[in-house]
């Protein structure tokens, strides 16, 4: 029998907003999403603001750097994607 | 995290089964007795018929109209189960019940449980050793077998597994054991714990040990009653691969549509990499490549133990009379008021046991704790009022849970400070029935952060 480590486990469940969902991207050469796969269609998109950088972390040993760039379908809302410059993996984020 | 995984399948048809064993040759159903009439269970041979729990009574018995259906006896079904609980928890201090017939163990660091071999060659019956004051539970006993401590795997039995257990180990098949040099520990703990249902309720279980709810999971679907299958550390990913993904704790629809993709098998699964399965079914996309990758990081929550008053009365005669039964009640109450000492009680059970023999419950949550015996005793009116038992009772039985101490209400003057004391009471009210919290609160963590998944999350609400 295992002793009883003494305290209630917190069973509380959490959760984070705004977790990151991968999404396929066509980039340019510079990296300007081009398209993007929304549900199953490939959409064109254009940017609508300039992009912009996080690099974060870096002190911790585990950097965290992405360029996040905000683009919109030619008749849609504008969506948040960012390129992880470490995995080179795309993905969708409300920002 | 070590994980066993105890399941007694089709567990009220389990326990229909034990009562009347001449039973065992027919499909059985058991209906809900609520309105409308639902399948609340039934036995293999039922659902070989296209018979599944919730399906309308009318329907299941037009699909297999050679079927027993048999009342629910929800008593009979919990006071086993609540044996076979009290059984886990001398065996690990943290058991969550999942439901009836299906229990996880914390088995992490539990001392081995000892291989004793019995020393006479053909002797079928276990010897059981002196037991240790560490163990309260039967220990694992092989017999049949010349010589002394080398475990060797006797021929295989379905009506003797404690001397002839079933075992697998990783991928290795029901061989695993053979051979070995010495006995593994988790598969002796596999198989107490199949002793320790046994004994506690006379019902067969299979369990499954591994790293992982799933994987244990998984390891006891493969197995048949009262046997045991153990999945050694590392090798789940393995185990895991062959199987079918219905086995997958995910929703229905994602087993569909992997069906559609041609993913049949776990193994197919695993193959994926994260941002496929993601960019398929969002958020579970990472957690079906963990589970098919034998990582399950899902917690386990063991059962809270909790204040219980409780007293009953057996009668001399079959009571019908709601008036009777209500007098009844109130006699019981008032027997539990001492007892109760100014404190509050959340739940409210009533059991009775009916003159077929069967049992009857009802159970009530309240919006808030109840201490007045006046409201307790309405309360009690009521339920005896609009729930009556289907038939005469021969026994009848009072349980006061989930107390609390002694309550003061701040009452507000203003709207709002009402509003966020009913809001909490709901809460409260939920969770006490559901056993956790359905609604989340936002919680700042950095809001000032640049990342934006660091700035808010979100933790269940217990008011």
């Amino acid at each position: 029998m295992v002793g009883h480590p003494g305290r209630t486990p917190d069973t509380r469940r959490i959760r984070r907003l705004k977790s990151p969902r991968a999404v396929e991207v066509e980039a340019a050469a510079d990296g300007t999403p081009l398209r993007l796969r929304l549900g199953n269609a490939w959409t064109d998109v254009h940017l609508t603001r300039r992009p912009w950088r996080i690099d974060q972390h870096w002190w911790r040993g585990t950097p965290l750097r992405r360029d996040y760039y905000e683009v919109a379908p030619e008749d849609g809302q504008p969506v948040t994607v960012y390129r992880d410059e470490v995995t080179g993996e795309w993905a969708r984020q409300a920002y | 995290m070590r994980i066993a995984f105890v399941s007694i399948p089709r567990f009220a048809c389990a326990v229909e089964l034990q009562r009347q064993p001449s039973l065992a040759h027919h499909a059985l159903i058991v209906g809900d007795a609520e309105q409308p009439r639902r399948v609340l269970d039934c036995s293999a041979a039922a659902s070989r018929h296209g018979v599944r729990p919730g399906l309308p009574i009318r329907q299941a018995l037009s699909n297999c109209p050679e079927a027993v259906i048999l009342p629910p006896d929800p008593v009979l079904y919990q006071s086993k189960w609540d044996s076979v609980l009290e059984a886990l928890d001398a065996i690990s201090p943290e058991v969550e019940d999942e439901e009836p017939g299906r229990a996880y163990l914390n088995v992490r660091g539990l001392p081995p449980i000892p291989f004793v071999l019995s020393g006479v060659e053909g002797h079928q019956r276990p010897v059981r050793p002196e037991r240790s004051r560490r163990t309260p539970t039967p220990p694992f006993a092989l017999s049949g077998v010349e010589g002394h401590q080398r475990p060797v795997r006797p021929e295989r039995s379905r009506r003797t597994p404690t001397t002839t257990p079933f075992v697998l180990s990783g991928v290795e098949g029901p061989s695993g054991v053979e051979g070995r040099g010495t006995p593994n520990p988790d598969d002796a703990l596999a198989a107490a714990i199949v002793e320790a249902v046994l004994t506690a309720c006379g019902l067969e279980a299979s369990v499954g040990l591994a790293n992982g709810k799933f994987a244990a999971l998984a390891a006891a679907a493969r197995c048949r009653a009262r046997e045991c299958a153990v999945v050694s550390p590392g090798e789940e990913a393995a185990f895991l691969a062959p199987l079918d993904i219905d086995l997958l704790p995910v929703d229905s629809e994602i087993v569909f549509r992997l069906r559609i993709l041609g993913l049949d098998r776990i193994g197919d699964v695993a193959r994926l990499t994260v941002p496929e399965l993601q960019s398929q079914f969002g958020f579970e996309g990472k957690r079906l490549w963990q589970l098919t990758n034998g990582i399950d990081e899902e917690p386990l929550r063991p059962r809270k133990r909790t204040d219980v008053l409780q007293t009953s009365v057996n009668l001399d005669t079959a009571v019908a009379g709601i008036d009777v039964m209500i007098a009844i009640a109130r006699q019981l109450l008032s027997r539990l008021r001492m007892s109760l000492q100014g404190r509050a009680a959340r739940e409210l059970t009533l059991q009775a046991e009916l003159e077929s023999g069967r049992g009857w419950q009802h159970h009530l949550v309240f919006r808030e704790p109840v201490s007045e015996a006046e409201r307790l005793s309405f309360l009690l009116r009521s339920a005896l009022t609009n729930f009556p038992p289907p038939q005469a009772i021969r026994s009848l039985s009072l349980r006061l849970s989930s107390l609390t101490g002694e309550t003061g209400k701040q009452l507000s003057l203003g709207q709002r400070g009402r509003r966020q004391r009913q809001l909490e009471e709901v809460i409260r009210q939920l969770k006490t029935r559901y056993g956790y919290s359905p609604v989340y609160r936002c919680v700042d963590v950095e809001p000032w952060s640049v990342i934006p998944e660091e700035r808010q999350i979100l933790v269940e609400s217990d008011a």
